[in-house]
């Protein structure tokens, strides 16, 4: 075969792989885990939620567990069923920006860490690990910024596959509140 | 970073860039480093070899001993305490700890995680640990409820150390029934904190400043010495045109207020949002004067709020998530919500609004933690019920009686007091003959249950929208030379009440303005009515006007100086039409004649209306003294006459300070003792909202909304 042909040849492969990518891409968006039907039991679900699986301790659903990093009360309608398997089983090593912790150090050494709501050029305003809103003048601060904070681990070896179905199961029902 | 020991070599931050979606790669921050994986081939370091490390030491120490004062009341003590508090909350909070129940071998292996990822200790302070947790939060364990936490501290006027948040730490106090669940106690505002909110005049915890109403202080560093030194300390505008009419409520340095439907919480000293809760009524919802809220209530940490279109919400008072959502009634019918909420025990109680919509008012009580109905008490009184003889044929099924301001609470007598609405169709009484209970009236309720124990109906088959929503001030004076336990009251039409607030006996009735529809009270404080005191197709005169002597915005009571204190409207009258009453379902239904000048004319000239604040003394209803705020012939008003008939609410303090405003714009703090100015300040928008005071790291702060602003002052 001539160089040329080989040369058309692989054009042709890239080529198509752009356009097969680009169609991709392009085609539906991903159903939510709310719209789609989701194996497993949510009820046991719920229970490995809020039992063996801990993720009360993180995490939290309308009015229990921590408020300390993401609210999962709606996530079924902001996340697809692969996306929340994905977060269960090889959950990212990093942190979004969002749900970072963040330390301040006051003047008199106190260290304060929590999650930080809303700042300026003059303050900030935070949710300690208390969990109460506190705020703080930076000019009253000795330090004060983002820290690392620890991804979510994966359950890939603490639940079993039928466990995990029914934790996607649960989190698919999860909606926001409803009018009642 | 030492690679060898996993400890930082240094300790370096930087100023975070933002909090923007900005990928931290991408930021100009360096992490103290505390979490980060240690060193291949070694994660339980035993000494420290070099200088640097003894210096990175010395920093982690310091730093752990902050952390330990924090964490301190939170674990319980024993061995292992201290290793605990070292090594875990550098990189996570206590509350990730203290929520778990575990066997030993599983905290094992939780702590083992936890090294891997970068907690730093030594093999005996891992075995302490695993010791601690396993002894402390193992699996046979009570929730943390149980658990020794450090005690509220006895409240006092004066905040702590200057620039400390002022935060409260968890409480362990029931309140209410037990719940089904295991939710453990609750924390935040509790309903005893609201009970006591005296002990606690820093704070703000119910629309009524306390479950009496009494919009009396007991922060007394504003006095009238001082009071000239008042400055703006900051502002919030609310992204809102309709009158803002919302009462702050202030818990522990957090200011939670409202911009239509959406809930706020600021940081009190400075205005800035801790976080926005968004929310939308559905555009069918009646609206008969604006999309108006008048407040919130909170109980634990929740938030709860009655939005326009008639839903009841509660939203999460640290992060503004919503928990619960209950529909109250129908927006297609007419019903509406603008008071705040009022928190009892375990309950949430709500009036509906809508009474030029031809609803059948009601108050109602919700379960606070899941938004069930616990009672219903209806304003107008059906087959079956007690004064249904008062309404002819069906007409109470449209008898109007909304309860659109919140009512009050006695403990003593678990009594709950709330004013109830105008009749509808509001001017003409004729398709409802009869007294039309409960109208007009003042009624007190048994607060766990919703039966009416007494009432007392201001005006029965009233054609003046007289609503009589006004709020019931509960006090305990000495009423003609006894101890009374009595109710202050000052009506739309024009006269100010006294109660006995445990049996309904009609003790005064003083006209406080210029009236002519009254000519007395018989023995049990039924009013004497005019003669042709009814409104009619060719027009009746009626002083007071339709929106009343004063209406729903609050007075003050102040047991220093024992003056009651009100704003009213001096010299406004309407003439009064009659029309049909064709009623149709959602659509306006009041009755009202037309009129070439205006469907309510109010006659008379402008330059001799005007609104006052007025000093009443209660054994009598006397007037002491007044203080002009606004004129009739001012120009200065929002359209709307919601602003245009509108005044502030009134506070006193301990210190004899008065606060009021009024549509004109003006604020003004006067000495409670005699009326004199002290101080103004030109707002420039209508004030048609209570201002409140409450305090901060020992400064007390003065609130007010004018036009659509909240401003909070202080002294210099």
């Amino acid at each position: 075969m001539t160089k040329w042909a080989v040369g058309i040849y692989l054009g042709v492969i890239v080529v198509g792989g752009v356009l097969l990518a680009q169609e991709r891409s392009a085609g539906p968006r991903s159903k939510s885990a709310g719209e789609t039907q989701v194996p497993g039991d949510p009820t046991k679900g719920q229970a490995i939620f809020e039992g063996k699986g801990e993720c009360l301790s993180c995490h939290r659903v309308a009015d229990r567990g921590s408020r300390m990093y993401p609210d999962l009360s709606d996530i079924a309608t902001q996340r697809s069923v692969e996306e929340l398997q994905k977060a269960l089983l090889n959950p990212s090593p990093e942190v979004a920006p969002g749900h970072r912790l963040y330390r301040v150090v006051t003047r008199d050494g106190r260290t304060i860490t929590g999650r930080l709501l809303n700042q300026d050029v003059y303050s900030l305003q935070m949710l300690d690990s208390k969990e109460q809103l506190v705020a703080f003048q930076k000019t009253n601060l000795r330090e004060f910024n983002f820290v690392q904070t620890p991804p979510m681990p994966s359950y890939r070896d603490k639940l079993s596959t039928e466990e995990q179905a029914d934790l996607i199961a649960y989190l698919a029902t999860l909606r926001g509140v409803k009018k009642q | 970073m030492n690679r060898r020991t996993g400890f930082p070599s240094a300790v370096t931050v930087t100023q975070a860039a933002s909090t923007s979606n900005v990928h931290p790669r991408w930021q100009r921050e360096t992490f103290i480093g505390f979490c980060e994986a240690p060193a291949v081939g070694s994660n339980r370091p035993r000494r420290f070899a070099s200088p640097r490390e003894y210096s990175a030491l010395v920093s982690i120490v310091f730093l752990g001993l902050a952390l330990t004062a924090q964490a301190q009341s939170s674990l319980p003590d024993g061995p292992g305490k201290a290793v605990v508090e070292r090594m875990c909350t550098t990189c996570h909070g206590l509350n990730v700890v203290t929520g778990q129940r575990m066997t030993k071998p599983r905290w094992a292996d939780q702590v083992d995680d936890m090294v891997s990822r970068g907690a730093v200790g030594t093999d005996e302070d891992v075995k302490q640990v695993v010791e601690y947790l396993s002894r402390n939060f193992g699996k046979d364990q009570p929730p943390d409820g149980n658990a020794e936490i450090a005690a509220a501290p006895e409240s006092s006027v004066e905040q702590s150390t200057a620039n400390e948040p002022a935060t409260v730490p968890l409480a362990s106090t029931r309140h209410g029934e037990e719940s089904e669940d295991s939710r453990g106690p609750e924390t935040g505002v509790t309903f005893e904190r609201i009970l006591n909110a005296n002990k606690e005049p820093q704070n703000w915890l119910t629309y009524g400043g306390t479950y009496q109403s009494l919009h009396y202080s007991l922060l007394n560093k504003i006095t009238p010495e001082n009071a000239k030194n008042l400055e703006l300390k900051w502002v919030f505008q609310a992204r809102w045109l309709d009158p803002y009419e919302t009462t702050p409520l202030v818990v522990d340095g957090v200011l939670y207020t409202m911009q239509g439907d959406d809930v706020v919480a600021l940081d009190a000293t400075n205005g800035r949002l801790f976080w926005i809760y968004k929310y939308t009524p559905v555009p069918e919802a009646r609206l008969c004067c604006g999309r108006i809220s008048r407040g919130l209530a909170i109980l634990g940490d929740t938030l709860y709020m009655a939005a326009v279109d008639a839903h009841l919400i509660a939203i999460d008072a640290k992060n503004g998530h919503p928990l619960w959502d209950t529909t109250v009634a129908k927006t297609t019918s007419g019903y509406t919500m603008t008071d705040a909420p009022l928190v009892i025990k375990n309950k949430v109680i709500v009036g509906v609004a809508g009474g030029e919509y031809g609803i059948r008012g009601f108050i109602v009580a919700y379960d606070a933690h899941t938004g069930k109905e616990a009672w219903r008490f209806y304003t107008t009184a059906g087959p079956g019920d007690p004064g249904a003889d008062s309404w002819g044929s069906d007409s109470w099924k449209r008898g109007g009686g909304s309860v659109w301001t919140t009512g009050s609470y006695d403990p003593e007598t678990n009594l709950t007091y709330w004013g109830v609405g105008n009749a509808g169709p509001d001017y003409n009484g004729d398709v409802r003959p009869g007294d039309n209970l409960y109208t007009s009236t003042m009624v007190a309720l048994d607060a766990d249950t919703g039966k009416l124990k007494w009432h007392y109906q201001a005006n029965p088959h009233n054609e003046f929208d007289w609503d009589a929503v006004q709020v019931p001030l509960l006090a305990n004076i000495t009423w003609r030379g006894k101890p009374r336990k009595v109710i202050l009251w000052a009506n739309r039409n024009g006269f100010f009440y006294v109660l006995d607030r445990t049996t309904g006996e009609f003790l005064l009735g003083k006209a406080f303005v210029k009236q002519n529809w009254n000519m007395g009270f018989d023995k049990n404080g039924r009013p004497i009515m005019a003669p042709n005191a009814k409104s009619s197709t060719e027009g009746t005169l009626i002083f007071p006007d339709n929106q009343g002597g004063t209406n729903w915005f609050n007075p003050s009571f102040s047991p220093r100086t024992g003056l009651f204190y009100l704003n009213a409207r001096e010299n406004y009258s309407t003439q009064f039409f009659k029309g049909p009453g064709d009623y149709e379902e959602g659509s306006r239904y009041d009755g009202r004649g037309h009129h070439p000048f205006g469907d309510l004319p109010v006659v008379g000239a402008d330059e001799e209306k005007y609104t006052a604040l007025r000093a009443l003394d209660p054994q009598t209803g006397e007037r002491k003294w007044e203080f002009k705020l606004n004129t009739g012939a001012s120009l200065h008003t929002f359209e709307g006459w919601q602003t245009a008939f509108g005044a502030a609410g009134v506070l006193t303090t301990a210190s004899d300070v008065l606060f009021t405003g009024g549509r004109e714009g003006t604020f003004v703090a006067l000495d409670a003792r005699n009326g004199s100015l002290l101080w103004k300040v030109i707002l420039g928008g209508p004030m048609i909202m209570n201002p409140i005071t409450y305090s901060v790291d020992g400064k007390q702060y003065i609130a007010i909304n004018a036009g659509t602003s909240l401003f909070v002052f202080g002294l210099r």
